[in-house]
């Protein structure tokens, strides 16, 4: 019968090892010789049979089996290669080792001695098939997330675009308005100058008949004028008209400086590189601004040095300021004070542009991501997140740079360096010398 | 709940009776279970006086509220089979501490860290055998334990019972705390067998007030 029980234990497919308290190696079956490395002999040490087992960790997993009768068990997850047995498939295999998972029995106590048997599983198709599935797993899984961010930013750029198409269409339509409206503008102000001499001749007119009936004898005359005149107002009217006059022209005069920076603003006529005055573009900026930052900013202070022209795009710088001073406007929740600073620098041929708010500042963490596109701090559909990013293009497209400075709570500096004669130009004027 | 005769047909006091002596079968064993792990761990260890619970499925909110508390976090359950069958639920929850008790058990410190799991498998294993394994003594009987398992990481050990695809309808629960000095945190232990095994323990438990 012993033989029977030897030969059931051979043809196990599982590896059997039994030995003492002192893991001193009593038996081991086939399973085990055949995948084994070493010939495993019998009456020594398991640790010298098997180095790799951690002998302190092991020998106190056999003191507790022993202590407490049970069986202790290790799995392939966290004790992949309890034994260096080998793959049983040395062909189709693709890994050197077997994956085991280990039962550690207690058998009794037999001829003065502990008797523990280990039992090795090989566990390596089920390690394999799990790897394989946990890392696909965790592949679908950083797809599915790189999928959910794309579809984010794909949202987001919607609206951007929409909003973009909006601000673009507006845009337009407000250099159009803007011609429409200058056109009659045009006559109404001439009219109304005219109007200004017609009314002023037409008093003196009054005041001529008035001395002539007063030489005459006829009192009756005198008096019922001096009633007429004094029933209509004729005095007030004559003291308010200069001034009625003189407002509406003052109004036609402002429209029309209105829908000229429209129209300068957005050069629709001119986007060829030019030479151009700074401080005009910065002017006509802030008239177009206006209306947008008058609200919280209470001061603005324009602190301008003696300029040269500079050769340029004209209506993208002109873009540039109004995003830094619109920008500048929403930093700041009331009693803003903005201070445009412009400086020539003769010995770098370069100007500068300094544009300083007394707003909220922008956080450190964000600072260096507020030129990238699409990064806006405003709810979906107020910022476009792009007016930074083109700024900073078409600083870049003048071959000049765009610096920030920023403390929270004191406020926001941005700093425009733009050459005179951007290298591109000069060497076009280069050529056509 | 807790009062509940699981057996309508037997007298009431011969049921308290077999309650009363299976209550002291494992008190006796968690007595025997705390010597033998101190000895393992070095370290005092402390395992507390089983609650026994009577749960039907529908009613684990009950068990919720008559538990002493209702630990969360990482929970290993371990089969174990022979004469009773049935399951130990152990749960660890975070921030308890198991340097001292890796260390005694051959774990180097980053082991610990490392090897956390394999480690709380290994306790939950000596736990589970030395709490049931008295009581398999005392009532003369076969026990085996299968592997221990970590089924989940971050629920309440209830919210596990609750399983509803799970396959008992009632079982006896019974509640143990343990905890080791240095582990700064008390662990739970639950027994649980369910109903038609029972019979089978009260059978034992007949035989021995016999």
């Amino acid at each position: 019968m012993n033989r029977v029980y030897k030969e059931i234990l051979n043809q196990l497919n599982l590896g059997v090892i039994v030995f003492d308290e002192h893991c001193q190696l009593l038996y081991v079956n086939h399973f085990i010789r055949d995948n084994h490395k070493q010939t495993v002999g019998l009456g020594q040490s398991l640790f010298t049979q098997f180095p790799e087992l951690p002998e302190a960790w092991f020998r106190k997993r056999v003191e507790s089996v022993i202590m407490f009768h049970n069986t202790s068990f290790t799995q392939w997850q966290y004790r992949p290669h309890l034994l260096n047995l080998m793959e049983t498939r040395p062909i189709t295999g693709t890994h050197e080792l077997m994956y085991q998972n280990a039962s550690l029995i207690y058998l009794g106590h037999y001829d003065a001695r502990e008797l523990i048997c280990l039992v090795i599983q090989d566990a390596t198709q089920t390690a394999l098939t799990q790897m394989k599935l946990a890392k696909t797993l965790n592949k679908l899984n950083q797809e599915h997330k790189q999928l959910h961010t794309l579809n984010q930013q794909l949202k987001e750029a919607q609206s951007q675009l929409v909003q973009n198409e909006k601000m673009a269409a507006v845009g337009q339509l407000a250099a159009g308005v803007a011609h429409e409206i200058n056109n009659p503008m045009s006559f109404i102000k001439s009219n109304i100058e005219c109007l200004q001499h017609y009314t002023q001749r037409l008093v003196e007119m009054g005041h001529y008949l008035e001395s002539l009936l007063q030489k005459q004898e006829d009192q009756q005359i005198i008096v019922s004028l001096m009633r007429q005149k004094e029933a209509l107002d004729i005095e007030q009217i004559e003291e308010e008209l200069p001034e009625l006059i003189n407002e509406t022209l003052d109004g036609a005069k402002r429209i029309q400086d209105i829908t000229g920076s429209l129209r300068d603003f957005s050069r629709l006529d001119s986007s060829e590189w030019q030479l151009a005055d700074i401080h005009e573009g910065l002017e006509s900026t802030l008239k177009i601004v206006n209306h947008e930052i008058k609200y919280t900013v209470n001061e603005i202070v324009k602190d301008f040095g003696k300029l040269p022209k500079i050769y340029c795009l004209p209506s993208q710088l002109n873009q540039v300021f109004l995003n830094l001073l619109v920008n500048a406007s929403h930093a700041i929740d009331k009693d803003g004070k903005i201070i445009i600073e412009t400086r020539f620098l003769e010995d770098s041929n370069q100007i500068t542009i300094r544009i300083t708010d007394n707003g909220a500042g922008i956080p450190k963490t964000i600072l260096s991501k507020i030129f990238d596109p699409f990064f806006t701090t405003k709810e979906i559909g107020t910022g476009t997140g792009l007016g930074l990013s083109i700024s900073y293009g078409i600083i870049q497209a003048h071959q000049g740079s765009i610096e920030v400075n920023s403390t929270i709570d004191q406020g926001t500096s941005f700093l425009i360096t733009l050459p005179i004669n951007p290298p591109i130009s000069t060497s076009l004027s280069d050529q056509s010398l | 709940m807790t009062d509940t005769s699981m057996h309508p047909e037997v007298p009431i006091e011969v049921d308290e009776l077999r309650k009363d002596a299976l209550q002291e079968i494992f008190n006796i064993s968690m007595g025997q279970a705390a010597d033998s792990l101190a000895c393992l761990v070095k370290d005092r260890v402390y395992l507390s006086v089983p609650q026994m619970h009577w749960v039907e499925k529908s009613d684990v909110q009950d068990l919720k509220a008559a538990m002493k508390r209702v630990p969360k976090g990482i929970i290993i359950c371990q089969p174990f089979s022979g004469y009773l069958k049935g399951e130990i639920l152990v749960c660890y929850e975070q921030g308890a501490d198991f340097t001292v008790i890796g260390e005694s058990l051959a774990y180097t410190k980053e082991q610990v860290q490392k090897w956390q799991h394999e480690l709380l498998l290994d306790i939950t294993n000596i736990l589970g055998g030395a709490c049931l394994r008295g009581v398999a003594d005392q009532l003369n009987i076969r026990l085996e334990f299968g592997a221990p398992n970590l089924i989940d990481r971050h629920s309440e050990v209830t919210t596990i019972l609750l399983n509803s695809s799970s396959i008992w309808d009632k079982a006896l629960v019974m509640e143990i705390g343990f905890s080791v000095q240095s582990m700064s945190m008390t662990s739970d232990i639950l027994i649980c067998m369910p109903e038609q095994y029972i019979n089978k323990l009260f059978k034992c438990i007949d035989h021995l007030l016999e």
